[in-house]
């Protein structure tokens, strides 16, 4: 039997209801936003044409260059703690019985939650005065820390909770990529010599990397998306200390009604993710072919 | 060196939903001899890779003791037991070639560099491995990912080899050969070595002595020739030999004479397929009370080259018979056969051996 089309327009007519939800939603919105970046335009009135003089705006302020060092320092500490603390949970809760399923569903159940829910969940938690957490370094003697108020603190609270919203996410997928290395395998290196922690090191750990590069893609993702929880937090103070790339967009269109230069940040974004993207997709292939097909 | 494993009373339960206990092993004493192949064999589910898992530390032992040259290794965990182990599923390391397998448990000893190299040449000239040592194990048949699970038990130089259904994931005449190779092995090193297998043809050709097991229990541990020819119960009769023994409870089956060798009603006879003599009708020479004779017809013929089965229907029950070559009594052909006292074995009503009277 051929796989051949009996129409050439056929795979088209097929791919075409998700090309065009693709279209509309990705490619024409770039395409606007790209084209708007050209313009100084309120919502208001008619848009004007600038050239350059959004992103002449943008370098020239230097907020574009903070923007970028802070969204990285973000997604940096979102990656690396989800990823470590995924992991470890993985190899921890990887057992039988009833109680550690029960800890694996509970570790879980925070990626389920809505983001706006964990916002103010952590902001009542976090809060100086009435929340738990203050309450408790009050009554352990510890000075309590100015969580969202404090410029230094505060990027790395927001990244704080959402590493504890994605963690159960990375867990679950570790443990998926546990329970594919062969039972057998890690007995037969525990009668080579190898103790609990060699046959980590040299067993479950390589044989992870491509499940661990995937958990690093995703997060990433995830982190340069962060949007509600800024929004809903801190609205990225104090003095701008926790305004991160989505939310300086949304700012501006909506709270400095400057379309254009949000226009040009998406556009910038764009490009930065893309650079991304093609960065960690190299990593991927280059894990992959020192395994070969295994 | 010499090297002397002794298990004495090992029990292992194992608690499954509802604190229901299976008991995989039940007190088993046995003891592997300096260099010696002991094979244990038995359907699955009889505890074999229980004793294996248990020597090795991958399981706890609910009672009793393992002891490797005096030492009791119970709360020894298995990186420190100077143990290998070859899986039936290889369990290679898929992300290391075959050198850095075999090499492995070497590097987690701490030998150098250089002292690896040459050790891993030398275990892959023996397993015959030689120009194959870049590749990962994707890239090896199964014969030879085995050749690399060998080499890399031998590579350390252990005390005890343990080889749970190595040569299972073969194919059968992959499988007769690495056989013949692997007891050229284990006798060139010297080694002592437990080799679980639920083949008793496997058993019968590699075995210095047999364990047969059933349910947990030992039922027979023996040279592979006592354990055929004077099999301790019914079960090792019935379990050892192919085809197997022909098994006949004396109250259903009048035609079967010999009553009178000092059993009692109830109890099984049993005769080898070659003890069946075909004779023929009217020359019949023989006491009819003595041994045990056989009407009936021949309603399958199994010719194997060497030597041909054939099974012959005597009102009831079947007997299974062996001659040489293609020779024997064809298709439907009504035949009387015989078989000797002294070739008969007899079971009594709990299956265990009875001595004839003399």
């Amino acid at each position: 039997m051929s796989l051949r089309p009996t129409r050439t327009f056929h795979p088209y007519a097929m791919l075409a209801p998700t090309l065009a939800v693709l279209a509309l939603f990705c490619l024409v919105p770039l395409g606007v936003a790209f084209h708007k970046s050209f313009f100084a335009w309120d919502l208001l009135t008619e848009p004007e044409p600038v050239g350059f003089g959004n992103y002449r705006a943008l370098l020239a302020s230097g907020e574009l260059g903070e923007l970028i060092v802070r969204t990285l320092a973000y997604s940096v500490v979102v990656v690396s703690a989800s990823l470590t603390l995924g992991l470890a949970l993985a190899v921890a809760l990887n057992r039988e019985g009833r109680f550690y399923a029960f800890v694996r569903s509970a570790v879980f159940s925070a990626y389920v939650v809505s983001w706006v829910a964990v916002a103010l969940l952590w902001l009542w938690l976090l809060d100086p005065q009435a929340g738990l957490i203050a309450r408790v370094s009050k009554g352990l003697g510890l000075t309590p820390v100015d969580w969202l108020g404090n410029p230094r603190v505060v990027l790395f609270t927001l990244a704080g909770v959402t590493v504890w919203k994605i963690t159960g996410y990375a867990m679950v997928i570790f443990l998926a990529g546990l329970q594919d290395v062969p039972r057998s395998v890690l007995e037969a290196a525990a009668l080579d010599g190898a103790g609990p922690w060699q046959r980590f090191r040299y067993i479950v750990w390589p044989l992870l990397r491509p499940t661990a590069t995937f958990v690093a893609t995703t997060s990433l993702i995830l982190s340069f998306q962060a949007f509600d929880i800024v929004r809903v937090m801190t609205q990225g103070g104090p003095v701008r200390s926790s305004t991160i790339f989505v939310y300086a967009i949304y700012e501006q269109v909506f709270v400095n009604m400057r379309v254009g230069r949000a226009s040009a940040l998406t556009v910038v974004f764009f490009v930065l993710l893309l650079g991304l993207t093609g960065l960690q997709w190299w990593l991927w292939r280059k894990s992959a072919d020192s395994r070969v097909a295994t | 060196m010499t090297t002397r494993l002794v298990l004495e009373g090992l029990s292992k339960r194992f608690t499954g939903r509802g604190a229901v206990h299976t008991e995989a092993l039940k007190k088993l004493d046995l003891e592997v001899r300096d260099g010696e192949l002991l094979v244990l064999v038995g359907p699955s589910g009889c505890g074999k890779s229980t004793v294996l898992r248990l020597i090795a530390g991958l399981e706890e032992p609910s009672e009793g003791r393992v002891l490797l040259d005096g030492e009791d290794l119970v709360r020894v965990p298995p990186q420190a037991r100077d143990v290998a182990m070859v899986f039936q599923g290889y369990a290679l390391y898929p992300h290391l070639t075959a050198a850095e397998n075999m090499a492995f448990p070497l590097e987690m000893r701490g030998v150098s560099k250089v002292e690896r190299e040459q050790r891993v040449r030398e275990a892959a000239a023996i397993v015959g491995l030689g120009d194959k040592l870049e590749r990962l194990p994707s890239e090896l048949s199964g014969g030879e990912r085995q050749r690399v699970a060998m080499g890399r038990a031998i590579v350390r130089r252990p005390k005890l080899f343990l080889f749970d259904e190595p040569l299972s994931n073969l194919d059968a005449k992959l499988r007769a050969e690495l056989r013949v190779e692997l007891v050229q092995l284990v006798r060139r090193l010297g080694a002592t070595a437990l080799y679980v297998t639920h083949d008793q043809g496997e058993a019968m050709t590699m075995a210095d002595r047999i364990a047969v097991m059933r349910g947990g229990e030992l039922m027979q541990l023996d040279t592979p020739r006592t354990i055929y020819e004077r099999p301790a119960n019914a079960f090792v009769a019935g379990f050892v030999g192919t085809p197997s023994m022909n098994m006949v409870s004396v109250a259903d089956s009048p035609r079967v004479a010999g009553l009178t060798l000092g059993v009692r009603r109830g109890a099984t006879c049993g005769f080898r397929p070659e003890s069946v003599r075909f004779v023929k009708d009217g020359a019949d020479t023989a006491n009819p009370t003595e041994g045990v004779r056989l009407e009936g017809r021949v309603v399958l013929v199994e010719p194997q080259g060497a030597e041909t089965f054939v099974h012959v229907d005597g009102e009831g029950f079947v007997v299974r018979a062996r001659v040489e070559g293609f020779g024997g009594p064809e298709l439907g052909s009504r035949v009387v056969a015989r078989v000797g006292a002294a070739e008969l074995h007899w079971f009594d009503e709990s299956g265990r051996r009875v001595e004839p009277l003399a």
